[in-house]
Order: C-alpha cells, then sequence, then structure tokens
C-alpha cells in the first residue's frame, strides 16, 4: 500500500471489499445449507439449521439424477469444446491482432454477429441441419455447435489481448527475421498463458452450464449431459427443493474447483507486470 | 448460456512464464448408432424422483418379458415435453411411443399434421375400455379440430382429482366435525374463523391454488346427469363459462379471501410453499389435487375427501382428470413396430403396473386388481375410493384451464385481481368467456 495518510482510505476500501466478498459468498453458504436439509426444514426459513445434516439429499440426487451417466458426458463435452475452441481462437485471434488480409473488416463484423445471436434464434435450423448430417443423438451434436459458438468470443478476447502486447517485442522479432510460425509459438503464446487460462474458464463454465443445446439436439438418455439431470427433483406440481439443490451443488463443484485451481494463474495474469 | 463478452480488461502480461500445455484434447469417439429393430424409443414426462423409479421399473420389468426389446427411455418434464416433441417427430428423430398432454395445442396439434397414430384397434384387442371408463377415455379423442369425439389417440396411466384436503387433529381441536354437506362445510369455516384457526390454506403467488379451488367448487355444484354443458364448453363444442354456478364459486373464493378465511399472506405464498405448510399443520382445509399425496403422507393427521356435495345434488363433479397419455407416433412405420408398441401401453396401463403405481403412492388410472394387497396408505385408499364412485357414477369433471390454449393465463393473470378485490367476481368469469369465445372464433 501507498504511504501512511492513507491509512483510513486504505481501510475503508479494505471494509468494502470485504462486505462485497460476504454479500457474493452468501448465495453459494445459503446453497449448501438447503442442501442438507430436508423438506420441511426448508419451510423454517432460510437461516434456520437443520436438525441433523441430511447428506442422503446428495446421494438421491446422484442416483435419481442420472448424474453418474450425465456426469461422463459432460466431461466428454467439454475437454474437447475448450481445447479446440482455445486452439482456433489462437490463431484467428493472431490473424486479426496482426496480419491484414481480404475482408478482415466485414469477417470481424460478422464473428461479432455470431456473439450477439441468441441460440434459441438458430438452434431449430440447426436442430435440421445436424439432422441432415445425421449427428442428431451423437456426442459431435454436443460438440461441434458449442466450439462454433465459443469460437467468436475466443477470437475476439485473444485478439485484443494480443493487440495490448508490447509492440518492441514483436517488432525485434520481425528484424531478426523470425516467421509467424515462430513468433506464434515462441512469443505470443508464452505471454497469452494468463489470457487463454481465463478465456478457458469462461468456455468452462459456459460449456458446462450450457442446457438449450443438449436439451434440443439429443434426445437419448445416454448423451445427455449435466444441467439436465436437474430435470429429475421438478415434477408438474412438486418441487424437492432440498434435492434440487444438492443436484446444483454437484453440478457446480467443478466448476467452484476448476476456478480455484486457475484463480492463482488468473489474478497472476490480471495483475502481472502492473507494477513496472 | 449465451456466450457474449463480459467487459473484461485483460492487462499485458509482460513476464515471459514457462508455457503450460492446455489439456490436450480427449479422444472422443463419435459413435453414430444406428438404431435396431427392436429398440424402443419412448419419452415420458414422470421425471419426478419416485415417479420415475417406477417407470424404471415397469420398463425392467417389460424388457425381460420380451427378450431382445431395449427401451430407449428419455425422461421430459412436462413443459420440455410441450417445446420439443412435435419438432423431433416431425423431423424423423422422435420417440416411437410418447406421453402427450391432451388438448388443443399439444395432442390436437398433432393428430391434426397425422403425427400420431390411432389407438383403437388396441382398445378393442386389450379391453382398455373395460380398465377405464368412457368419459375417461374420451379425453384422448379427436376429430378434426373438434376434441371428446372420433378416433382416440392415446390412454393414461394415472388418474388426478381435485378434492378437499382436511387436517384432522385441528378439526377435533377446534371442535368442528367433518362437513357432509357444502352448507356443513361453509358453516365448518366460520366456526374455525371465530376460533382464530385459518379455515384455508391458501398460496396464490405461484402454481395454481386457486383455480383448482373456484373450479372444484363450482363442478361440485353440478349433478353428473347434468354434466353435458361442461363437456362441451371444455371440448370445444360452445356454450359460455358466464354461468350462475361460475359467478357463484367466484363470488364465495373473493369473499373468503377478503374476510380473512385464508391464510395470511396467502399473496406472497406459492402453492408449493402452501402445501408444505399444511403438511406442517398451519390450515384446517385445502382444496388441490392428488398429486400432493407423495407430500401430503409425512402428516398422518391430513385426509382427502370429495368436496361435500351442496343439497340437492346427487352426484356431485369433482375437477380432475388423467394425466397425460400414452400415444404411438407415426415414427412407428411398420405394423410389427406398431404392435409392439400397442404391446407396452397395455402393459403401462395394465392391473399390474396400476399395483405398482399405487405402491409408490400415486393414483392409477386403471382399477386395481381384485387380489391386489398394495399397502396403500389412507389418503391413497380413499383417492382410489373416490376414482371408482367418480367413475361409476361419470363424474370426473374437467380442467378449466383444457378450454382453450389461452386459458391458464387468463385465469392465471386475473385470479389475484379477483382475490384482491380488484375486479368483481362478475368481470372475472367474463374475462375467462371473452378467451373462450376468442378460440371459438378461431375454430371455425
Amino acid at each position: 500500500m501507498g504511504r501512511s495518510s492513507n491509512i483510513p482510505a486504505a481501510l475503508f476500501l479494505r471494509i468494502v471489499l470485504w462486505l462485497l466478498a460476504f454479500v457474493t459468498i452468501t448465495p453459494f453458504l445459503l446453497l449448501l445449507l438447503t442442501s442438507i436439509k430436508s423438506k420441511a426444514d426448508v419451510l423454517k426459513g432460510a437461516f434456520a439449521l437443520p436438525a441433523y445434516p441430511h447428506f442422503e439429499n446428495y446421494l438421491d440426487a446422484w442416483n435419481a439424477g442420472h448424474f453418474n451417466i450425465y456426469f461422463w458426458n459432460s466431461i466428454v463435452v467439454v475437454i474437447p469444446v475448450v481445447a479446440v475452441s482455445v486452439f482456433l481462437g489462437l490463431l484467428t485471434g493472431f490473424a486479426f491482432a496482426y496480419l491484414s488480409f481480404p475482408l478482415r473488416r466485414t469477417l470481424f463484423a460478422i464473428l461479432t454477429l455470431g456473439m450477439m445471436v441468441p441460440a434459441e434464434a438458430f438452434i431449430i435450423p440447426l436442430y435440421y441441419e445436424m439432422r441432415y448430417f445425421g449427428l442428431i443423438n451423437t456426442y459431435a451434436a454436443l460438440i461441434v455447435p458449442q466450439i462454433a459458438m465459443s469460437i467468436p468470443f475466443s477470437t475476439i478476447f485473444l485478439a485484443s489481448a494480443m493487440q495490448q502486447l508490447p509492440e518492441e517485442v514483436l517488432e525485434a522479432a520481425v528484424l531478426d527475421g523470425a516467421g509467424r510460425f515462430y513468433i506464434l509459438r515462441k512469443i505470443v503464446i508464452p505471454l497469452m498463458i494468463p489470457a487463454m487460462s481465463t478465456l478457458a474458464l469462461f468456455l468452462f463454465i459456459w460449456t458446462w452450464n450450457e442446457f438449450l443445446i443438449p436439451f434440443i439436439l439429443v434426445n437419448d438418455d445416454a448423451y445427455r449431459t449435466l444441467p439436465l439431470g436437474m430435470l429429475f427433483f421438478q415434477g408438474r406440481y412438486t418441487v424437492n427443493t432440498p434435492v434440487l439443490t444438492a443436484g446444483a451443488v454437484i453440478v457446480i463443484f467443478p466448476l467452484i474447483l476448476t476456478y480455484l485451481v486457475f484463480q492463482r494463474r488468473f489474478i497472476a495474469g490480471l495483475t502481472a507486470g502492473a507494477t513496472k | 448460456m449465451n456466450r457474449t463478452v463480459k467487459s473484461i480488461s485483460i492487462l499485458p502480461a509482460y513476464r515471459l512464464k514457462a508455457a503450460v500445455a492446455l489439456a490436450g484434447a480427449a479422444l472422443v469417439s463419435f459413435s453414430l448408432s444406428a438404431a435396431r429393430a427392436d429398440d424402443l424409443a419412448v419419452w415420458d414426462d414422470q421425471t419426478f424422483e419416485g415417479q420415475s423409479a417406477v417407470i424404471e421399473q415397469l420398463n425392467k420389468d417389460f424388457e425381460a418379458a420380451h427378450p431382445g426389446v431395449t427401451i430407449k427411455r428419455t425422461a421430459r418434464t412436462f413443459d420440455d415435453m410441450k417445446l420439443t416433441l412435435k419438432l423431433a417427430v416431425s423431423a424423423g428423430d422422435g420417440p416411437v411411443i410418447t406421453k402427450v398432454n391432451q388438448g388443443a395445442g399439444d395432442m390436437g396439434a398433432m393428430v391434426k399434421e397425422g403425427l400420431l397414430l390411432p389407438v383403437d384397434e388396441y382398445i378393442k384387442k386389450y379391453g382398455w375400455d373395460k380398465r377405464q371408463s368412457d368419459s375417461v377415455l374420451a379425453r384422448d379423442r379427436w376429430e378434426g379440430a373438434k376434441f371428446g369425439v372420433g378416433k382416440t389417440y392415446g390412454i393414461s396411466g394415472l388418474g388426478e382429482i381435485v378434492g378437499l384436503y382436511y387436517n384432522k387433529k385441528i378439526l377435533d381441536d377446534a371442535g368442528v366435525a367433518l362437513p357432509k354437506t357444502f352448507e356443513e362445510l361453509l358453516a365448518d369455516l366460520d366456526k374455525l374463523k371465530e376460533k382464530g384457526v385459518a379455515p384455508f390454506m391458501m398460496g396464490s403467488a405461484k402454481q395454481h391454488l386457486a383455480l383448482h379451488m373456484i373450479g372444484a367448487i363450482d363442478q361440485a355444484h353440478i349433478d353428473a346427469a347434468n354434466r353435458a354443458e361442461l363437456d362441451d364448453l371444455i371440448y370445444g363444442k360452445g356454450g359460455s363459462w358466464n354461468t350462475k354456478g361460475n359467478i357463484e364459486s367466484a363470488k364465495l373464493v373473493q369473499k373468503w379471501a377478503q374476510g380473512g378465511y385464508f391464510y395470511p399472506g396467502f399473496e406472497g405464498i406459492s402453492g408449493d410453499d402452501a402445501v408444505q405448510l399444511f403438511i406442517s399443520g398451519q390450515g384446517a382445509f385445502l382444496i388441490s389435487g392428488t398429486w400432493y399425496f407423495g407430500d401430503m403422507q409425512n402428516n398422518p393427521d391430513i385426509g382427502f375427501m370429495a368436496i361435500p356435495a351442496p343439497k340437492g345434488v346427487a352426484k356431485p363433479m369433482s375437477v380432475g382428470g388423467v394425466d397425460l397419455a400414452w400415444a404411438i407416433t407415426s415414427l412407428a412405420k411398420d405394423k410389427a413396430k406398431q404392435d409392439l408398441a400397442g404391446e407396452y401401453i397395455d402393459y403401462m396401463v395394465s392391473e399390474k403396473a396400476a399395483e405398482s403405481w399405487a405402491a409408490a403412492g400415486y393414483l392409477p388410472a386403471t382399477s386395481l386388481p381384485a387380489d391386489a394387497k398394495p399397502k396403500l396408505t389412507p389418503l391413497l385408499t380413499s383417492g382410489i375410493e373416490m376414482w371408482k364412485t367418480l367413475n361409476a357414477n361419470d363424474a370426473l369433471g374437467h380442467y378449466p384451464d383444457w378450454s382453450s390454449p389461452t386459458m391458464l393465463k387468463t385465469i392465471d393473470d386475473n385470479t389475484p385481481l379477483l382475490l384482491s378485490g380488484k375486479i368483481t367476481p362478475e368481470a372475472f368469469v367474463d374475462a375467462m368467456d371473452k378467451d373462450y369465445q376468442a378460440y371459438l372464433k378461431d375454430q371455425k
């Protein structure tokens, strides 16, 4: 921190940050708390503690929600989607950041358009397209469209990150006669690691939580992913709130884990070079 | 989730770091599984845990009895079914057997587009009409845009009745006897209110407790002998919601809402929460359907009965119906597949399946076998008794919202206004009728 005259200001900032952290984390704690209640406990109020923790909710969620199948499907879908999207985003991002090619502006505009259009708008044509290719009820139906949906964001995100790189480094490399691939491999990628991890994290969260694509393009239980498992705790007239929240905790647990693993790199990426 | 930019500023990274390779893409096998001839794609709406377990058991039993047949089950919630079923069947990737919601928006539309096959042949072959009453089967009949007549396109496995839940302990403590007539019920309510007990548990923020209350009170005043008028309304043959009975029911419910007969704060409580409050002993009566049996049995003081009939009504009607119907889609291309589908549905509405449903606490539409000895909860015992009586009397009524595709929304929009006294009972019934007449005009 700065000089001593700033102590009250710094303290104030700290209190504000702690308050914000508290406000952010409370809903998650409530979710955890609800997931170990019985149905009767839920009515006693949001903050009332259960007589004893009902961990059986988690077993119910895992067994009744077909989570044992859906969990692996989610893994099988999310890994290629994230890996391929980041890789392709690197190439396209590089092109938009450093190269000049015909129709560059137009293509960029089309890309941004791809990011604006909600999935609901193209899901029906997509369904027929996938059907034409014979991909309904396959992993490809889940993976390929999600890669396509991720590319605009990956490209724009990585292109803008690359444009932030210090030009001197790149100029020096060009003067030394390095080729494009060499520059990408040896200079850009190492500097892009933090941005790439951030991007991977976003894509992971979005793909993991995607509901509409697996819901419409796959109607075979063997290919469904985790968010669809939440259906099993909502009847037409009734909702089993504790088990539903237990299911939600299972669904978000890998996300939180990933975030915790990535966050040091994430923060490092955000703050690296902040001190000259 | 939409992949959109959340404004993120990436600060430049000036320090070279050791490159960390991203996880390599996992080898993913794109298996293009061809459907085998004896695969049976089945969609059902039994997503709720207890129901899902019953279906999975029944499917296992069917597979065991038919070696070589594999059932590919997909469960979808009621709303999800509405969204995806037509698309999947018309595209050719949907189920061979499906549950489908009766009504103009779903079954009616699919029949019109030739996506469902009639099941009359199987009704004859297996004698489904001996297991379920004609007025129940009529709910699956369509002829063009006409509902309730013509060929039959499905059959349901579960029954639903809207009736009166009561908490015996609260009634005893207040010195109130179970009402035998509608007039006695009204007297009971007054007595309970004097004693400072909430006569009715109610929650109108979500779900349809108030709608079912208005419908149930109205239909309890109709004798089954005069059911034609109500049938015509529901089956889109015409008529009007603007009846004395409907206005009286709306008046009564408005009076209760305004006069402190409902649980305090009911406007902010959802129907589901109201049911949970009722189970925890917070009200004497609650009007809703048999689908809450599973929750209600957690409190042994709670009983279930038909809405007591007013004097002079011998066979009162009860709002109710059946769950979504089992139907065979146009994807059952050849006779062999169709017959297998027929056999599957027969199994799903068999006495044996009825036993499984009853054992799990649900009300089967098919009567139980005479020698069945499942351990029934007291609630289900009274539910099954009522189901028998209603079918024998041909007194199973209708959900008002079945009468037009938009009726549910119209009622939902206007119920809070009625309960809070912002509109008169006449205006409420008028809004329903306007919706209905507009729908009739569309049909012509």
